[in-house]
């Protein structure tokens, strides 16, 4: 006593579906750009998420400056050597105050910017162009810093400026090679590096953290590690306020997806559910003849759900293919399973909840007031 | 086995007046009966209530003494789907199927498999005169015809009770024949066939008679 089989309910609902073949592309259709539309937008966000953080990754956003901030004085250079040590540092420079150096060999030349550095030049920042990496008593000069001096090629000689100057104690330095000062260092890019034989005071240390992320826990230590007995007299440039800003960015980009997808599940439901009931209204003969044939109310509300179910599969599995595929192309994403599974689940459900009212319709409609009107 | 009304009355929740009070009538397997009585007097009504359409107000409808008016609509569609074949004033055919389809669709309700229904369809739609046009749809065919392929229908899973609605109401004499007819087959294989008419000649040349 309990009417067809599910085999057969399910091909009689496929072939229904086949006579109506508007309600059923509409309804496929829904689905199919509720699945592509979710995917996009959520896609998107994940794009932008990822090229914030590719932004974070950047050498200049794991830089890290600890600088000194009164007049005088300055931090020891050994700190250098102590920083370097840490680990999740990749590298660290220490420079002195600029001071003023012209070229040697001409009289009155341009007063061009320099900085004494202590610390290994970090090749992934600072590349060496021609000649060989300057040793005590040696310098280097930039392109623009060439360009300054008045110097044809990175070879010569370059003296301090004026003799009050405290920086160095060096009377002259020999030009003995080239560099190229990457964008993490574009602050010195236009000096002129010279190498003292006596150590000198800091002003500013370059820190260079290995992931944006060990920041903060590296500007800690590296802090301790100056020997700097009052931390007052140093001031740190990084991009930790950044970090926040991001960690931001990727809860709203997250929460701003879910809603558009709320958003886009709950229109398509809407939709598919207003054109249900409109379909199903218009369709009371057949519904009438059904029952009187012997159809109970739970297949005639079996049929109208599979009817909707069926083009909502197809069309939520031909979207969820269009979406991955489209986020591949465009964003180069790759959505993880259990969420590339989920939207089409969701799209699913809310199809089957939209089409309840059209369901109920059919099956509690009086049919003997159908079969009464010829 | 017995199909029998007792004590039944019905009124439309909107009706102002009973249509019946206190209806009790037998029918009988293996024999026609005529439901007559003037227009309006209730005799659709009647076959509503027999197919369990329609819920009596009083009293109840039962086979073989099992009361089956007051079960709820999973076992009556079922009871309607394997016992009953039903033939509607107007045809009632689905325009979206051919009428091959629309005949086998009077075994698909019920749980019973096994048959090849469209071999049986097809033998009855020779029977009944409509074979040719068996991959047409019923906007392609008469009136008459139409009628026609809704009795195959309703006789495709041999039901044991036939309920026909003025089945030869507004058919060419032909068509009505042939309906009439197959009506008579079914019962002399055994159906309790009850139809509702107003063509008093043919109530008169049935077995038994309800007047309404
Ligand atoms: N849904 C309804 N509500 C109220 N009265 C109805 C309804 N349907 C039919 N009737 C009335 O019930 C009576 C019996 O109708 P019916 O059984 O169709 O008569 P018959 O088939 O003998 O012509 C008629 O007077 C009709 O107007
Ligand atoms: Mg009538």
């Amino acid at each position: 006593m309990s009417g067809p089989n599910s085999r057969r309910v399910i091909r009689e609902a496929i072939n229904s579906a086949n006579r109506r073949p508007w309600r059923t592309l509409t309804v496929g259709l829904a689905v199919l750009v509720m699945c592509l539309s979710v995917f996009i937008t959520t896609g998107q966000s994940v794009g932008v998420e990822r090229r914030v953080r590719e932004q974070m990754e950047s050498e200049s956003a794991r830089l890290i400056s600890i600088t000194w901030r009164v007049m005088d004085g300055g931090i020891d250079p050994s700190a250098v050597e102590r920083i370097n040590t840490l680990t999740g540092v990749e590298w660290a420079l220490g420079r002195s105050p600029a001071l003023d150096l012209t070229n040697y060999g001409l009289h009155g030349g341009n007063p061009c910017p320099a900085v004494a550095v202590v610390g290994e030049l970090p090749p992934q920042a600072i590349g060496v162009t021609t000649g060989r990496a300057a040793l005590a008593g040696e310098a280097m000069v930039t392109a623009a810093a060439a360009n300054c001096l008045g110097l044809m090629q990175p070879a010569g000689t370059v003296t301090p400026a004026s003799a009050r100057q405290t920086v160095v104690t060096e009377p002259v330095f020999a030009v003995v090679g080239g560099l190229d000062v990457g964008e993490a260092l574009a602050q010195i890019a236009n000096f002129t590096f010279l190498r003292t034989n006596e150590p000198v005071s800091l002003v500013e240390i370059f820190i260079q953290a290995d992931e944006a992320r060990n920041i903060p826990a590296i500007t800690e230590a590296a802090l301790r590690l100056t020997g700097v007995p009052d931390l007052i007299d140093l001031s740190v440039t990084s991009s930790e306020a950044m970090l926040e800003l991001n960690a931001i960015l990727e809860r709203e980009l997250a929460a701003n997806s879910r809603i558009i997808a709320a958003v886009v599940l709950a229109a398509g439901m809407g939709f598919t559910g207003l054109a249900l009931a409109l379909s199903v209204g218009a369709q009371r003969r057949d519904f009438g003849r059904r029952r009187a044939l012997g159809a109970s109310r739970s297949l005639l509300m079996s049929l109208v759900l599979l009817e909707g179910a069926i083009p909502a599969l197809l069309g939520a599995i031909a979207g969820t293919s269009i979406g991955i595929i489209t986020l591949a192309l465009l964003h180069d994403v790759t959505p993880d399973l259990a969420f590339a599974l989920s939207v089409p689940a969701l799209a699913l459900i809310a199809v089957l909840i939209a089409s309840i009212p059209a369901a109920l319709t059919a099956a509690y409609r009086d049919p003997v007031a159908i079969l009464r009107v010829p | 086995m017995s199909l029998e009304v007792r004590d039944l009355s019905f009124t439309y929740p909107r009706g102002r007046e009973p249509i019946f009070t206190d209806l009790s009538v037998g029918f009988r397997f293996g024999a026609t009966t005529a439901i007559t009585g003037p227009s309006g007097g209730g005799k659709s009504t009647l076959l509503y209530l027999l197919g369990l359409l329609l819920r009596p107000s009083g009293g109840q409808v039962l086979e073989d003494g099992v009361e089956l008016s007051g079960q709820p609509d999973g076992e009556r569609s079922a009871w309607r789907a394997s016992r009953v074949g039903f033939v509607f004033q107007d045809a009632m055919l689905d325009p979206a199927q051919t009428i091959v389809e629309n005949v086998c669709e009077g075994a698909f309700y019920s749980a019973s498999k096994g048959e090849n229904w469209e071999a049986r369809a097809k033998v009855m739609l020779e029977k009944a005169g409509v074979l040719a046009r068996f991959d047409h749809r019923p906007g392609e065919i008469s009136g008459g015809q139409a009628q026609r392929v809704a009795l195959c229908r309703a006789l495709l899973k041999r039901p044991a009770i036939v309920l026909a609605d003025e089945p030869t109401g507004n058919l060419d004499s032909d068509s009505a024949s042939v309906v009439w007819q197959m009506l008579v087959d079914a019962a002399n294989d055994g159906a309790c066939v009850i139809i509702a008419t107003h063509d008093k000649a043919r109530a008169a040349s049935c077995d038994e008679q309800v007047i309404v």
